[in-house]
């Protein structure tokens, strides 16, 4: 394999610009938080540089998996965080915020709570499909074949609505 | 007597996944079948909501500065990879700006906006997904705070939502090459509450101000729907404005460019 300094630097630079804000959207809703998607996408591009036998639909699914994967692993240190955290509270002053903000928040926060009680799974269908990613990707990622996703994601959509309630105002 | 389709084949059916002669079965089969056709507007009211909750979820995406971008070794600066303090602030803007509405005056995100105007970093328009500093004014001593945002077609569809716009709101339509619908706002339309979902734009609380609706040329069918009401439409490769009501309110000013 031949690479070239500055046509892997211009197709690496294509392919960040094409797929960052799509990773970095599927990122923030899988963890919930923006300072750690962008560890997330930044980790998984400094992984897809030294991959530059990867271009087009080839490196963008393969970038998603590593992003899923990266996120579980924050999830699994996220849990000794707040582990050591309820050892160790810290006292917090709840902010006065107007009541229209106050109740956007409590929305967002009615969504990340129903996708959190998700399997991880099903984040993972729902989102690469909200992402654009057709069955048979998907079905590589997840690691189920490709004729049980549409039943696979129905049943995640099911799941979600029954515990996304909507904090009305 | 046939079978009913499963929940899996309407999904598939839903995300227009379904091969070979399938669909068309599938959809020969909802005609005739009223339980499956209820089944149907089940499956896809949830995922509406899936969808529109989901949008709820976004936050702003900055514009990621060139070098925060990771680089090949050959073109990487020395000891680069770590993150700036712009990025980590526009982080931190970004949550408070899907908490906040940007209409509060002196909100960091304007300030924030601004800031990256005066820097130059613009985005190519069309081009990232994200809310993202318009191009600048050619009289950039004074030139406008603009913001953003562009999605993905929903198979081959885009539609923009305007709720709770004044009537001097003014909006310039135009088709545009590219894949993907965007909305910029200029003037009084930055305060708008920007949201998405696949295939859709949606701007509530529009205080005026000028917005830029560029549909793709590729796409199938696209519409500006204000108040509930669709203004203007794709038709073909030309944009058409809908004639209004002659008993409709005070009419939003259009420009239409093919």
């Amino acid at each position: 394999m031949t690479s070239r300094s500055t046509g892997t630097g211009a197709e690496f630079d294509t392919l960040y610009e094409n797929l960052r804000p799509s990773l970095w959207r599927y990122a923030y809703r899988m963890v919930g938080d923006a300072d750690a998607a962008d560890d997330v996408v930044q980790e998984a591009f400094v992984r897809l540089l030294k991959r530059p036998d990867l271009t087009g639909e080839d490196a963008r699914l393969w970038i998603f998996t590593v992003a899923t994967n990266l996120v579980r692993d924050r999830g699994r240190t996220a849990v000794r965080r707040a582990r050591l955290l309820a050892e160790n509270p810290v006292e917090t002053r709840a902010p006065t915020v107007p009541e229209e903000e106050y109740e956007h928040e409590e929305r967002i926060a009615a969504v990340r709570a129903a996708l959190e009680q998700l399997p991880e799974r099903d984040r993972q269908l729902l989102l690469m499909r909200e992402e654009g990613f057709h069955y048979d990707e998907i079905a590589e990622a997840v690691g189920v074949a490709p004729g049980s996703v549409g039943t696979l994601i129905a049943r995640a959509v099911k799941r979600f609505t029954g515990v996304y309630s909507p904090r009305e105002g | 007597m046939s079978e009913h389709l499963d929940e899996g084949v309407l999904q598939a059916l839903l995300d227009n996944e379904l091969r070979n002669g399938v669909e068309a079965a599938t959809r020969e089969h909802l005609a005739a079948c009223p339980i499956c056709r209820a089944q149907y507007v089940e499956v896809k009211d949830a995922n509406d909501s899936l969808a529109s909750a989901l949008a709820l979820l976004d936050p702003p995406l900055p514009q990621a500065p060139a070098k925060m971008r990771p680089r090949p070794p050959s073109m990487a600066r020395r000891g680069n990879w770590g993150r700036f303090e712009l990025t980590r602030a526009a982080a931190m803007l970004l949550v408070f700006a899907a908490a906040a509405s940007a209409a509060i005056p002196g909100s960091p995100f304007r300030a924030w906006l601004a800031s990256t105007l005066e820097s130059g970093e613009v985005a190519s328009a069309g081009e990232s997904e994200a809310i993202v500093p318009g191009p600048a004014s050619e009289t950039a001593a004074a030139a406008p705070a603009e913001t953003g945002v562009s999605v993905d077609l929903a198979n081959g569809s885009f539609e923009v939502i305007l709720t709770e716009a004044a009537p001097e709101l003014q909006i310039r339509a135009l088709l545009i090459e590219g894949v993907r619908g965007a909305v910029y706002a200029r003037g009084d339309a930055v305060d708008a509450r920007f949201s998405t979902a696949r295939g859709t734009i949606r701007l509530d609380g529009i205080a005026g101000g000028e917005l830029r609706v560029e549909i793709p040329r590729s796409a199938d069918a696209a519409s500006v729907v204000i108040e509930g009401r669709t203004y203007l439409i794709k038709d073909a490769n030309q944009l058409r404005l809908i004639p209004a009501d002659e008993s409709a309110p005070t009419e939003v000013r259009f420009e239409v460019r093919q």
